[in-house]
């Protein structure tokens, strides 16, 4: 306790009157009989409500451990999360029946070209029919 | 000693076996800060039931906190007497909002003038500097308090305050130029003479 350091503000104080009725009031609430703290049954109580203060903070992980046995989420609802929610099942969607309907009515140059494609000679034919350049003729004739 | 309680150091790890549920913790714990709480509250309320019931609240907030407690944080007794007053200004104000009187209000120490108009007088004090304290901003109320009524260093107010000494300074006058502000004017009523 530091009563000595009281004097370092009274400049800050308008009137001398009103620092000197200050640490009058200040003195008056210094001077109060204090009771004698170590009542028993103050004690006793102080005490029991800090070791049901203890078990309370105890009790606390096992809170925690019941909020973690709380229904977990559905894989689907995870998958949903992971994917991007309503939003990507409406693309994945649209993306099936269009393959769907591809599949079950092909356009009419898919069915000509799945032959070729699938065939053993069908590169060199296929450059060919399309007149795709591969680019190796030129830097052949260079040499 | 391994339950010693004189350093921050000595307290942080107190509070720490406390919440890991350490009865010897909350023994020493107790026995040192529930006291000291109740020598705050009785400081201001005179009534012991109602400054018991105050320092019981404190401690409680103290067991709350005690496993977040930081070691670097301030003493335990000045946390606690940030908690108390604040529970005090609280019943301060309800009191007055009820139109309680001052009789609940503490006893002089030493009565150099015996009687029932002194502690009348005495009374009237306190509540009127209790009253007024309440009305300053939060910092500026228990920086007042801590320096002047309970004799705390500001090094010890800037620790509890989490700020510096000059702001220390700064808040303690600007206090009491706030309370000076308020009780102007007061000095008969309360009994003062300027000798």
């Amino acid at each position: 306790m530091n009563w000595g350091s009281e004097m370092t503000d009274k400049t800050e104080i308008a009137s001398i009157t009103d620092e000197a009725f200050l640490d009058d009031l200040f003195q008056s609430a210094r001077s109060v009989d204090l009771d004698d703290a170590q009542n028993d049954g103050f004690m006793a109580r102080m005490m029991a409500d800090a070791f049901d203060a203890q078990d309370d903070l105890l009790a606390v992980p096992e809170t925690t451990a019941a909020s973690e046995l709380a229904p977990r989420r559905s894989w689907l609802r995870a998958f949903s999360d992971a994917i991007g929610g309503w939003p990507s099942f409406a693309g994945m969607a649209v993306a099936t029946l269009a393959g769907i309907w591809i599949g079950m009515t092909p356009p009419a140059g898919l069915t000509d070209l799945a032959p070729l494609a699938l065939a053993d000679t069908e590169s060199t034919a296929l450059v060919e029919a399309f007149g795709f350049a591969t680019g190796f003729d030129s830097l052949q004739e260079e040499g | 000693m391994p339950f010693d309680c004189t350093t921050p150091e000595d307290e942080a790890m107190l509070l720490a076996k406390f919440a890991a549920g350490d009865r010897t913790a909350a023994r020493v714990l107790t026995q040192r800060f529930a006291p000291i709480s109740l020598s705050f509250a009785m400081r201001k309320i005179g009534n012991r039931s109602v400054a018991e019931d105050i320092a019981q609240e404190a401690l409680l907030r103290l067991w709350k906190i005690s496993g977040d407690w930081e070691k670097g944080r301030a003493r335990i007794s000045t946390w606690l007497y940030q908690v108390v007053s604040n529970l005090c200004v609280d019943w301060y104000r309800k009191q007055k909002e009820t139109g309680q009187g001052t009789d609940d209000l503490p006893e002089p120490a030493t009565e150099s003038s015996d009687g029932a108009e002194a502690k009348l007088q005495h009374n009237a004090r306190l509540y009127a500097l209790y009253d007024a304290l309440g009305r300053l901003p939060e910092r500026q109320r228990l920086a007042v308090e801590m320096r002047h009524i309970e004799g705390y260093s500001n090094p010890e107010i800037a620790a509890a305050l989490g700020v510096g000494v000059e702001a220390v300074e700064s808040l303690t006058a600007r206090g009491k130029r706030a309370l000076a502000a308020q009780l102007v004017g007061k000095q008969d009523e309360l009994g003062f003479r300027d000798d």
